[in-house]
C-alpha cells in the first residue's frame, strides 16, 4: 500500500531523514520507532505531503486515501466532539448527511457519544481519541498516527491502544509513531527503528526475535539509553 | 491557481486599478474646484470695493499639495505641473511676467488649520484666493510702487521671514504697548459713524505713532511700512470677502481680533487692513486712486487734516 | 466553513470581547453628549461637525483593532499545528489562507459594525434617526479600509515574524489614518525629506481619504470615488499576495 524508496529531507545543515526506505502492506499496523530527533515525524510529514523529501520516491497504492491525527491536536474549544467532526467533514468536502452520519458512528467508535460536552471540557486522552477520530472521517485507506499515546495517563494509554486494536480488527492500515515501545508491542505488526534519519533495524511481531521483547531490541540497537 | 481563476483574478485587478487612475485627481479636486467656483461668484463683491481693473479672472488660480500644481486657468481649463514651490505657499508667484495665484490645496490647509485648532472651509480658501489674487494685482500694476517702499533699504531673507519685526518688539515693551494702543484706536473707528470722533481718535492714534516710531529702528519702520501697505491691502480685502460670505465668520475671525496685538508680521495685517477699514469711513472711493506707494493712514490724515 | 470557524473562535476571545466592551461604552459615552469635544479649547457642537470627529475617531479604533485581530490568526494556526489537519485534507494553500483572511475581515468588520451601532445611538439620540441609512452606507465604504488593513496584516503575518509584520502593519495603518497630516508634513518639509514622505504617500494606503469619502454620506455630500477604488484595490494586492505566497508548511 506504502513503498517509501530511499527517501531524503535536509534543513538546512542538518540531515533529518537520510536514504529510508521501508513498505506498508494493506492491514498492517507499521511502527516508527527511533530517539528525538530520528527523522520520525519529518518522515510522517512526508508520507502526508506536508513536506517533500529532497531525494527518493514515496508511492501510495493508486486511489489510497489518508487519515492523519497529529501528535498535539487542538481543535477549536467552543465546539462539541459532534460539531468538531463535521467542521472537519465539510473540510474535506464531505455532504451534510454524509458528515452527520460519520461524526455519530465515529463518535461512538472512539468512546465520546456525549455530543454536548465542548472541547475546552475534555481530558487529553479525550482530545487524543477525538483526533482519532477525525482521522477517520471519510473512511480513509491509510490511517497515520503521530504519537497517539503522548501526555495520557494510564487509562488513557490503555483506552487508546484498544482504539487502535479495534481499528486494526476493523482492516484498517495505520502506521504510528510512538517512544511507548510496550504500546507499539501490544498493537503493531511490523515496525522500524530508526537513528539519524536511517532504519537500524526492521522489527516483525510474528519473526524470530531470539525471544528478546521490542524494549531490548530497542535498547540493543540504539545503544542504550540516550 | 486554475487559468479561468487567473483571468478573473486578473481581471478584477485590472478593473480596480483603472477605476483607481480614472477617478484620479488628474486635475483639480471637487473641493478645490468647488473653492474656486466660490471664488470667482464673490467678484461682484471684488467689484464694490472699488479698486480699479481688480479682476480674479486675470490670474490663473493654481493648487498646490507638495507633489503637483493643479492650475485653472480663467476658462475653468485645469493643468496638472510639477510645483514650482516644493514647500507650502499661499503666494503670488510671477510666471514669465504674468503673475499666478498660488495656494495650497484645501484639504492641506484644513489638516494644517486642524493642529492649530481651527477650521477651514471653503470660504476660508476662497477668501485666501482673493487675498493672493490681490497681491497679483498689486505687482502687475503697482509694481514699482510696491518696490519704492523699501527704496534704498536691502533686507535679508531672515527680516523679511519675520525676525527683525519679532525682535524690535520682544526687546521693546513700550512700543508693543503703544502698539497695541494704537491697534485698539483703529478698530474702534472702524467702527465710528461720528466723524469729529473719528477725527479724535486720529489725532490721538497720530501721536502714539510718531512716540512709537522713536522706539524702534529705521529698518523695522520700513518694513512696518511695507507690510501694512501691501499686506494689510490685501488683508483688507481678504476681510471683505469673508464678511460677503458670513457676517459671523467675519466677526469672529477678524473683526473681534483687529484691535489686538499679534506676533510677528501679522500685527501689521491687522494694522494695515484696519486702516483701509477707517479710511472707507472717511471716504469709501479712496481706492480710485490708491497706488500704493504709500500707507493708507498718510491718506486719513491727509483727509481728516490731521 | 474554515473562515466561519474562524471568526466564531476570534470573536470569543476575552480581549475581543472586553476591548469592544470597553470601546464600545466609551463611543457611546461620547456620542450620547456625556462628554464634550474641544478642539484647541473650543467645544464642538453641532451635528454634522460632531458627526465626523466620532466617526473620524470609531474608523480610526477599528482600523487599529483589525490589525490587532488580524495579525495573530495565521501565525496560530501554524503554531498550533492546525494546518496539519485542513492541508492533509487536499484543501490549498491559498483556499486555506484565503479562508483565514475572510476570516480576519470578518471579525475586523464584526468590530467596525459595535463602533457604528455607538454613532447609530448618536445619531437617533440627536433626532436623525432618518439618516441611519446613511450611516449604513457609511460603514460599507469605510469597511473598505478596514479590510485593507485587515489583508495586509494578513498577508504580513503570513510571510515574516510576527514582530516585524505588527510593526509594519502598525505604522502603515498609522500613517494612513494620519496621511493628511503627512501630506501637510510632505508641503512643509520640501527637499529630500519631503520627496521620502512623497514616496511613502505614493505607496501607502490612504486610509483617511476612504473614511472622509464615507463621512460625507453621513452628512449628505458628495462623496468622491477614487479613494474607494484605490482602498478596493490595495486590498486586492493584498489578497493576491496571500493567494500566491506558498509559506513552508512545516519547518522541521
Amino acid at each position: 500500500m506504502l513503498k517509501i524508496n530511499r527517501i531524503t529531507k535536509r534543513f538546512k545543515e542538518k540531515c533529518a531523514v537520510n536514504g529510508l526506505s521501508f513498505s506498508v502492506e494493506k492491514g498492517e499496523v507499521f511502527a516508527l520507532l527511533g530517539s528525538n530527533g530520528a527523522g520520525k515525524t519529518t518522515t510522517i510529514k512526508m508520507i502526508l505531503g506536508l513536506l517533500h523529501p529532497d531525494e527518493g520516491t514515496i508511492a501510495l497504492d493508486k486511489g489510497v486515501t489518508t487519515g492523519y491525527s497529529p501528535d498535539t491536536p487542538y481543535f477549536p474549544p467552543f465546539l462539541t466532539g459532534r460539531e468538531t467532526l463535521e467542521y472537519y467533514g465539510a473540510v474535506s468536502g464531505m455532504k451534510k448527511a454524509e458528515r452527520r452520519k460519520q461524526a455519530g458512528e465515529l463518535l461512538s467508535l472512539v468512546g465520546l457519544e456525549d455530543s454536548k460536552t465542548k472541547v475546552s471540557r475534555y481530558s487529553k486522552g479525550m482530545i487524543q481519541r477525538l483526533a482519532v477520530a477525525q482521522s477517520l472521517l471519510g473512511d480513509p485507506d491509510l490511517l497515520i498516527l503521530d504519537e497517539p499515546t503522548a501526555g495520557l495517563d494510564a487509562m488513557g494509554r490503555i483506552e487508546m491502544i484498544q482504539l487502535i486494536a479495534r481499528l486494526k480488527k476493523a482492516g484498517k492500515t495505520i502506521v504510528l509513531n510512538s517512544h511507548i515501545l510496550g504500546d507499539i508491542e501490544q498493537v503493531c505488526d511490523r515496525g522500524i527503528i530508526m537513528k539519524n534519519g536511517t532504519v537500524l533495524t526492521e522489527w516483525d511481531k510474528s519473526a524470530d526475535n531470539g525471544g528478546r521483547t521490542l524494549q531490548e531490541i530497542f535498547i540493543e540497537t540504539i545503544g542504550g539509553i540516550e | 491557481m486554475k487559468a479561468a481563476n487567473v483571468i478573473i483574478s486578473a481581471a478584477v485587478g485590472i478593473s480596480l486599478l483603472t477605476g483607481s487612475v480614472m477617478t484620479s485627481a488628474n486635475g483639480v479636486s471637487k473641493e478645490d474646484m468647488a473653492c474656486y467656483d466660490k471664488a470667482v461668484s464673490l467678484q461682484q463683491d471684488a467689484d464694490s470695493l472699488g479698486f480699479e481693473g481688480f479682476e480674479l479672472s486675470d490670474y490663473p488660480v493654481v493648487f498646490c499639495d507638495g507633489s503637483s500644481d493643479y492650475v485653472v486657468k480663467p476658462d475653468r481649463s485645469t493643468e496638472k505641473r510639477d510645483p514650482v514651490f516644493s514647500t507650502l505657499a499661499a503666494t503670488a508667484y510671477d510666471n514669465d511676467g504674468h503673475f499666478e495665484v498660488i495656494v495650497p490645496v484645501r484639504s492641506t490647509m484644513g489638516t494644517l488649520s486642524m493642529i492649530m485648532g481651527g477650521e477651514w472651509d471653503e470660504a476660508h480658501q476662497a477668501s485666501t484666493i482673493w487675498h493672493e489674487a490681490f497681491h497679483c494685482y498689486q505687482l502687475t500694476n503697482y509694481r514699482e510702487n510696491i518696490e519704492g517702499l523699501t527704496e534704498g533699504h536691502i533686507f535679508s531673507e531672515d527680516d523679511f521671514s519675520e525676525k527683525l519685526i519679532n525682535d524690535e518688539y520682544a526687546k521693546n515693551t513700550k512700543a508693543k504697548e503703544l502698539l497695541t494702543s494704537q491697534l485698539e484706536l483703529l478698530a474702534q473707528s472702524a467702527e465710528e459713524t461720528d466723524i469729529d470722533k473719528l477725527r479724535e481718535n486720529m489725532i490721538e492714534y497720530k501721536k502714539i505713532d510718531e512716540q512709537r516710531r522713536q522706539l524702534i529702528s529705521e529698518d523695522a519702520q520700513i518694513l512696518e511700512d511695507y507690510y501694512t501697505v501691501v499686506e494689510g491691502s490685501a488683508y483688507y480685502v481678504e476681510m471683505n470677502m469673508t464678511k460677503a460670505q458670513s457676517e459671523e465668520t467675519f466677526e469672529k475671525e477678524y473683526s473681534e481680533s483687529l484691535g489686538k496685538y499679534k506676533g510677528g508680521s501679522a500685527k501689521y495685517y491687522s494694522l494695515g487692513g484696519a486702516q483701509c477699514l477707517v479710511l472707507d469711513r472717511i471716504d469709501s472711493g479712496w481706492k480710485d486712486s490708491y497706488d500704493f506707494s504709500k500707507p493708507v493712514i498718510e491718506i486719513i490724515y491727509e483727509k481728516l487734516g490731521v | 466553513m474554515i473562515a466561519a470557524t474562524a471568526i466564531r473562535e476570534k470573536i470569543r476571545k476575552k480581549i475581543f470581547i472586553a476591548v469592544m466592551v470597553i470601546t464600545a461604552v466609551l463611543t457611546l459615552l461620547l456620542s450620547t453628549g456625556s462628554t464634550t469635544i474641544t478642539v484647541g479649547g473650543e467645544p464642538l457642537t453641532g451635528f454634522g461637525i460632531m458627526m465626523s470627529v466620532v466617526f473620524t475617531v470609531m474608523h480610526a479604533v477599528s482600523c487599529v483593532m483589525a490589525v490587532v485581530i488580524s495579525l495573530g490568526t495565521i501565525p496560530a494556526e501554524y503554531e498550533r499545528r492546525t494546518h496539519h489537519l485542513i492541508l492533509t485534507r487536499g484543501v490549498s494553500q491559498a483556499r486555506y489562507h484565503g479562508q483565514l483572511t475572510l476570516a480576519n475581515v470578518g471579525a475586523s468588520l464584526i468590530s467596525h459594525a459595535v463602533f457604528m451601532a455607538g454613532a447609530a445611538v448618536y445619531m437617533i439620540s440627536q433626532g436623525h434617526a432618518s439618516d441611519l441609512h446613511r450611516l449604513l452606507c457609511a460603514y460599507v465604504i469605510s469597511g473598505i479600509s478596514i479590510a485593507a488593513v485587515s489583508c495586509l496584516s494578513s498577508a504580513l503575518s503570513l510571510t515574516m515574524g510576527k514582530l516585524p509584520a505588527g510593526l509594519i502593519a502598525g505604522t502603515v495603518t498609522l500613517a494612513g489614518i494620519t496621511a493628511p497630516l503627512l501630506k501637510t508634513a510632505q508641503s512643509m518639509a520640501g527637499g529630500f525629506a519631503g520627496k521620502l514622505l512623497g514616496a511613502a504617500l505614493f505607496v501607502l494606503p490612504d486610509l483617511n481619504s476612504i473614511q472622509s469619502a464615507a463621512a460625507k454620506l453621513i452628512t449628505g455630500g458628495k462623496t468622491e470615488m477614487h479613494p474607494i477604488f484605490t482602498g478596493l484595490f490595495y486590498t486586492y494586492i493584498f489578497v493576491m499576495i496571500i493567494m500566491i505566497y506558498k509559506r513552508k508548511a512545516d519547518k522541521e
